[in-house]
């Protein structure tokens, strides 16, 4: 309803209902998603709102670790984002990808420095770029893994992350035929051995547990009542 | 008194009909006579003091009700006369104009339409008094008795009526008051003591005087009574001071003196007012109240802009919704967050804690394997403890065994030999077979011998006692018998010597017997021994005894 031409007093100042709700969503996403320009990320979210595409906004919230532009502020949240815009297809358009890079608030370089690991013209399958931000955000191959089961996982936030084996197997072959220090032999044995595992307990899925070994938390706990008891 | 029943009867019912068409034209009705009670009698609604004769205004529902007793009672025909509560209830102010044309031919006065002396005669004083309306020349003088007179012939019912008329006071205005007739003594008294009140129930119907034919005495009674207070009235007025009369040729005449004539009449100019309502309207709503303008109205044009201004105006809302949604927002997404976090770290420990459990069913596992691979491996050693504790001991006590028994066997074959079960087969054979035989021989021999003995014992002794009797006797007996005996004996015994294996022996034994010939007892106790031994022999030779038959048979031979 357009504004009257003459309103002569506050209460004629007609809000659209959906204006509130709108305005929540929005900004509930900018606090979870903390985008570094603000502006720039809320184009890219009601582009995104307007088209009906899954929007940019992280899940939960995660204290950006990004404080310079060299440091690439890629982090498993953002890496997730992505993953939910771009995983429906599977080839993913480099300038989309750019776009939402960007929308993201993320240095253009880094995505130029992702891209060159693996060169490709105009499209590229997004496992692999996932799997390439997955190893920029973790040191080793280990747990760039763990990066990536937990990104894919259906599982919910700090279950047990289960992706497909064969997914597991195809990253990790992909992640260490680029990485030169790792042989394919190596690689084939290790994946026959973490399949026998798996064989018998899931059903060709496999979980964290399976190939990552996080630090024993409990006997820490252990020992640190041990200490307050005394 | 003057008409007749049935010419009251039917202006009754005229006026009935009249009625009726009245009751459809109520409004018209100012000037109409009021609704005549059919039945009612004719009588003034006298005493304004009495609670029955209400107002003159009433409305159509009394009128109504008053027409349907009314219509009713006409309808019935009898002579119309009226219960007299209803008519005490319902009697109209107005008393009911039954003839209303015999009336207009009397008097125009409306007041004076009663037809006093209808047919409905029954006369029911409710009221204190019926006061009838004296200025009418045309009422008969003895209205009163015919009142009366009507009141006594009433046949059943208590009606009355009586003209509205002034409330007499007691005082009188005027002076001359000769004009004014006498008028029955008004005796405004108490009600508990007027005769005209019914006493009594007044649902029976009275067949007393009250109602029926009035006792000739009471008449005569009243009539006297009333006469004497009229000359007493009389004897008053005629002691009061008059004006003096006329002179002669004079006559006087009542003159107003003022400056404006005024028309003095008896009649009140009264004029009817109707008013009547619609039936049974509901009271209208009651219109709006509109307060009557007040003030001044002045006027002043607002251009535009001038009132509102959007953005300040906006302001206040802006500020509710964004602060608001910020706040909102932020706080939303915080419990979500904690919620999430929440939740995260309760799977993080359940998966943890679900590992470690794996882990520490694997451990248990391995644990229990342990064990029992540990209680196995005890088991086995035990047993391979124990058997070899077994073995040693088996083997000291074969050792033992053997040391022990070391002497037992020759100890056993000693004993054994010694007691003869390792033997000489020859020898057994010689000792069993042979030597037996031969003692047996040797028995025989020596039996042989002893027999021999014994005969020779025996025939010498006969040959004694022969001899001595035949010496005794004398020497006739026999030598005949004697050398048969000898040789029997010998013979016997040369044979028995003959068969035996070894006769050299045999002989010289049984000679070398013969020689100890003197001893007897050792002959008989050699028999017997011999026969002893010849039992004993005989068992011996199958019984186990043998080594003592033998260490015997052998003795004997040392013995012997």
């Amino acid at each position: 309803m357009p504004l009257p031409d003459t309103m002569f007093c506050a209460q004629q100042i007609h809000i659209p209902p959906e204006l509130p709700d709108i305005l929540k969503q929005f900004t509930k996403a900018a606090i979870r998603t903390q985008p570094a320009d603000v502006l720039q990320w809320s184009a890219g979210y009601f582009s995104a709102l307007s088209r009906g595409d899954p929007l940019p906004v992280k899940d939960r919230m995660e204290m950006p670790t990004a404080t310079q532009k060299t440091d690439t502020g890629l982090t498993q949240g953002l890496l997730k984002v992505l993953h939910k815009q771009c995983h429906q297809k599977r080839y993913v358009e480099l300038t989309d990808l750019e776009q939402k890079w960007k929308n993201l608030c993320l240095p253009k370089e880094k995505f130029k420095a992702l891209l060159q690991l693996d060169p490709c013209e105009n499209k590229i399958k997004w496992i692999n770029f996932l799997a390439l931000g997955c190893s920029m955000l973790g040191g080793s191959l280990n747990t760039a893994l763990k990066h990536l089961c937990e990104i894919l996982t259906d599982d919910p936030d700090g279950g047990p992350a289960h992706i497909p084996f064969k997914t597991f197997s195809y990253v990790y072959r992909y992640l260490a035929r680029l990485d030169s220090d790792v042989s394919p032999l190596e690689t084939e044995s290790y994946l026959a051995s973490l399949k026998e595992n798996i064989a018998a307990k899931k059903n060709g899925m496999i979980g964290l547990s399976d190939f990552f070994f996080p630090k024993r938390k409990l006997l820490e706990n252990i020992e640190n009542s041990e200490d307050v008891g005394h | 008194m003057t008409v007749k029943p049935a010419k009251a009867a039917s202006l009754a019912r005229n006026l009935a009909k009249r009625r009726r068409s009245y009751l459809g034209g109520a409004a018209g009705r100012s000037q109409e006579p009021e609704v005549p009670c059919a039945a009612v009698l004719p009588g003034k609604p006298g005493d304004r003091n009495c609670p029955e004769f209400p107002p003159p205004d009433r409305t159509l529902g009394c009128w109504a009700t008053d027409a349907a007793a009314a219509a009713g009672l006409c309808g019935a025909g009898s002579e119309p006369s009226i219960a007299p509560t209803s008519c005490a209830g319902n009697l109209p102010s107005r008393p009911p104009p039954l003839l209303s044309p015999l009336l207009a031919s009397r008097n125009p006065c409306p007041w004076h339409y009663l037809h006093l002396c209808g047919s409905h005669n029954t006369l029911a004083p409710t009221c204190f008094k019926a006061k009838l309306h004296r200025k009418r020349g045309s009422q008969p003088p003895d209205m009163a008795s015919a009142l009366t007179d009507r009141t006594s012939r009433a046949p059943s019912t208590y009606t009355y009526t009586s003209r509205p008329r002034a409330l007499p006071c007691q005082r009188s205005r005027y002076r001359d008051s000769l004009t004014q007739p006498g008028e029955e003594p008004m005796h405004y008294g108490n009600i508990m003591y007027d005769r005209r009140v019914i006493r009594g129930n007044t649902y029976a119907l009275q067949t007393g005087p009250l109602l029926g034919q009035p006792d000739s005495l009471e008449l005569q009674r009243r009539r006297e009574a009333r006469k004497r207070a009229l000359a007493r009235k009389q004897a008053q007025e005629q002691l009061r001071p008059q004006t003096p009369e006329a002179v002669e040729g004079r006559k006087h005449v009542d003159v107003q003196t003022e400056l404006y004539l005024e028309e003095i009449a008896d009649r009140i100019i009264e004029v009817d007012m109707e008013c009547q309502t619609d039936a049974f309207l509901d009271r209208p709503p009651t219109p709006l109240f509109i307060p009557a303008k007040t003030g001044k109205d002045v006027a002043t044009q607002i251009l535009e802009g001038e009132l509102f201004d959007f953005d300040l105006e906006v302001k206040p809302v802006l500020e509710v919704l964004v602060g608001k949604t910020i706040e909102q927002s932020l706080l939303e997404v915080m419990e979500e967050e904690e919620l999430a976090n929440l939740r995260a770290s309760q799977r993080e420990y359940e998966e943890l804690r679900n590992s470690e459990r794996a882990e520490v069913q694997r451990l248990e596992e391995q644990e229990r394997r342990h064990q029992e691979e540990k209680e196995r491996r005890k088991k086995q050693q035990w047993e391979i403890v124990h058997k070899h504790n077994e073995t040693s001991q088996k083997i000291a006590a074969r050792a033992f065994a053997q040391r022990y028994l070391a002497d037992l066997l020759p100890s056993v074959f000693g004993s054994l030999r010694d007691s003869g079960y390792f033997y000489d087969p020859i020898e057994r054979d010689i000792e069993i077979g042979f030597l037996p035989w031969l003692m047996n021989e040797v028995e025989k021999t020596m039996e042989y011998s002893m027999v021999g003995r014994t005969v020779l014992d025996m025939l010498i002794r006969e040959v004694v006692e022969r001899r001595l009797c035949m010496y005794e006797h004398g020497e006739d007996t026999h030598q005949s018998p004697e050398p048969e005996d000898e040789p029997g004996g010998p013979g016997a015994m040369t044979e028995s010597l003959e068969a035996s294996e070894f006769p050299e022996q045999s002989m010289s034994q049984t000679r070398e017997l013969l020689l100890d010939g003197d001893y007897l007892q050792r002959t008989t106790y050699d028999r017997r021994s011999s026969q002893e031994r010849k039992f004993m022999e005989e068992r011996e030779l199958l019984g186990q005894d043998e080594e003592t038959a033998m260490r015997k048979s052998l003795g004997e031979e040392e013995l012997s």
